[in-house]
């Protein structure tokens, strides 16, 4: 059976998705996820009992293959910070600059 | 089209120099008629086309790839050359590292014209979802090249690159290529590096050489397919060698090869589609391969098991932009918490079918949902490759279509979105299996666009499905 979904589904999943969905798209959104929602349900009506799920294809190789999947850690040096930095969209002295945050107790 | 077999061959023999048939491409991609790239790399290719000369002058060739100009998917990072995965998240991104497959092809002496564009994240079917715009079917430039890789696909068929190297997640490539009249190799999961491709989803990821013929494809799966330890997700192989035994192939190399076929496949394809398609079958026929029914029933549910994987895969990939450290940072002012910023800048950095997908993957991985969507996925996602699995004790390889119809028209999917994403319904079930396919072209549809087919492999078997590809467009076009 497929969930129904409402504005405020939307919005819960929004927040859990770090996502705003404004009023002015809100209906777009749900209408989308309650279209997709009510497409997939079809996977309900598939028998699964017993059959073991498949996550990913390294899970799989590494039966098929035994442990030459695997290499030993080989630590490397890294890439010098200022080079990281270049890309940071504000920094200082070579460390990521974030807007002060006022915590406020309201 | 721009055959690369043909470019190697011209500049061993000294009919033509790198510097030539880069500028070539050069005035192609400057041009951009098909909107295919995102950033052309002019300085750098020149410079990387009179090396290759000058080592060609010298006899100290690195590959057959040496001085072949070609472009690359803007997912796959290249170290300080700009990375965008079609988002305004990554606008202004320049990666401070090489990934994997732009490092073996620079390494190989490959000259690379630029980075082309692509549906935001690898996410649509037809690279209309991008803040870079849609890119245009240069065979008709009312339709779209197909996604997410259109760029790729525009760059080869309007002869700006000899070849270019896609990402296939749920067709990717295949579908591209379809639409504009290539080949496209969607190499089995874990054949070719991962390491530094922008994740979509990332058990089913895989980057896909795209080129005008199988021979071209062999030359760059040589230098694509090197065990690369910074991906553990790779096999531990050697790399393909594939090259000269296609060239001495013999002429009845597909005799009493064994082709499998469930024809509901091809009974849900429109008119002029399924034409085309008993028309290939009737080829591979007459070429010596036997022809057998097959059923694949599970593979119906493939789109819902893919849009509940893929989307879990995504929301968690896509977790790390946070507007902190790299890419897109929105000005707030709500400085109540260091929250805020993350969300607006990823609500301002996301495009809208990127959130829709991250909406989805976040609510079927959600507390109280999560076995009833993603883990059921999983679970039907064994039985689609157990259908494979049961199909390949009858046969040696499987025939399906890629899609259903030729390259819409631009806009066309916009308005129904679950349609949209039916159209990938016989390419998804590849990536959900891992197994290797192969897009060929073939036929035209009413209006002269380009249609074709799919040869889908066992596991790790892509030589031999570049072989049978191979020996079907050398005898059967």
């Amino acid at each position: 059976m497929s969930k129904e979904i409402d504005s405020s589904d939307v919005r819960h999943i929004g927040r859990l998705a770090r996502l705003t969905i404004h009023a002015h798209e809100m209906g777009e959104y749900e209408d989308h996820l309650r279209k997709v929602l009510g497409y997939v349900d079809e996977l309900s009506s598939v028998n699964t009992q017993d059959v073991c799920a498949f996550y990913s294809m390294t899970r799989e190789y590494s039966e098929l293959f035994q442990d030459k999947y695997f290499r030993k850690d080989k630590p490397i040096e890294s890439l010098p910070v200022s080079e990281i930095m270049k890309n940071a969209p504000e920094s200082k002295e070579n460390q990521f600059q974030v807007d002060a945050v006022i915590e406020g107790d309201a | 089209m721009k055959s690369l077999t043909d470019a190697v061959l011209s500049l061993s023999e000294k009919r033509v120099s790198s510097v030539e048939l880069t500028q070539e491409c050069l005035i192609e991609a400057k041009k951009n008629k098909n909107n295919a790239f995102i950033s052309v790399c002019e300085d750098s290719a020149l410079q990387e086309a009179e090396e290759s000369d000058h080592r060609r002058s010298t006899g100290e060739l690195i590959s057959s790839l040496d001085g072949i100009p070609y472009s690359l998917k803007d997912l796959f990072i290249t170290k300080g050359i700009r990375t965008t995965a079609g988002s305004r998240s990554l606008f202004n991104y320049i990666p401070p590292y090489q990934g994997g497959v732009a490092g073996y092809l620079k390494q190989a002496g490959a000259v690379l014209i630029g980075k082309v564009g692509c549906d935001e994240y690898g996410m649509g079917s037809t690279n209309e979802k991008t803040i870079f715009g849609p890119v245009l079917n240069p065979l008709n430039t009312d339709h779209v090249a197909g996604g997410s890789s259109g760029g790729s696909a525009a760059s080869v068929a309007e002869g700006s690159s000899f070849f270019s190297m896609g990402t296939d997640t749920g067709g990717s490539v295949r579908l591209p290529c379809n639409f504009c009249g290539l080949t496209g190799l969607k190499p089995t999961y874990g054949r070719v590096t991962r390491y530094g491709q922008i994740a979509y989803a990332s058990s089913l990821d895989q980057a896909s050489p795209m080129a005008a013929s199988v021979q071209d494809l062999a030359i760059v799966m040589e230098i694509i397919s090197q065990k690369d330890d910074r991906d553990s997700s790779q096999a531990n192989l050697e790399p393909l060698n594939i090259s000269q035994e296609l060239e001495s192939l013999s002429g009845d190399y597909l005799k009493g090869k064994t082709l499998g076929v469930d024809s509901s496949f091809i009974d849900a394809c429109a008119p002029k589609i399924k034409e085309e398609q008993l028309r290939a079958l009737d080829q591979w026929k007459k070429l010596g391969v036997e022809v057998k029914e097959i059923t694949l029933s599970h593979l119906k549910y493939s789109v819902s098991t893919y849009y509940i994987i893929a989307t879990s895969e995504a929301s968690a990939n896509l977790a790390r932009f946070d507007g902190i450290h790299y890419g897109y940072r929105a000005k707030t002012n709500d400085h109540s918490s260091l929250e805020q910023t993350y969300i607006d800048s990823r609500t301002q950095g996301f495009g809208d079918e990127v959130k829709k997908r991250i909406l989805l993957g976040t609510f079927s991985l959600s507390s109280g949902y999560s076995d009833q969507y993603y883990a059921q996925a999983c679970k039907v996602r064994r039985l689609i490759a157990n259908d494979f699995q049961e199909a390949f004790k009858q046969v040696d390889f499987i025939f399906s279509p890629v899609c259903a119809t030729s390259a819409f028209k631009l806009g066309e999917g916009i308005q129904n979105p679950v349609q949209m994403y039916m159209n990938d319904l016989y390419t998804i079930p590849v990536n959900l299996s891992g197994l290797p396919g192969l897009a060929l072209p073939f036929g035209q549809d009413s209006n002269g666009l380009p249609t074709g087919f799919q040869i889908i492999g066992k596991h790790f078997e892509d030589a031999e499905l570049l072989k049978i590809g191979h020996a079907f467009q050398r005898e059967g076009k």
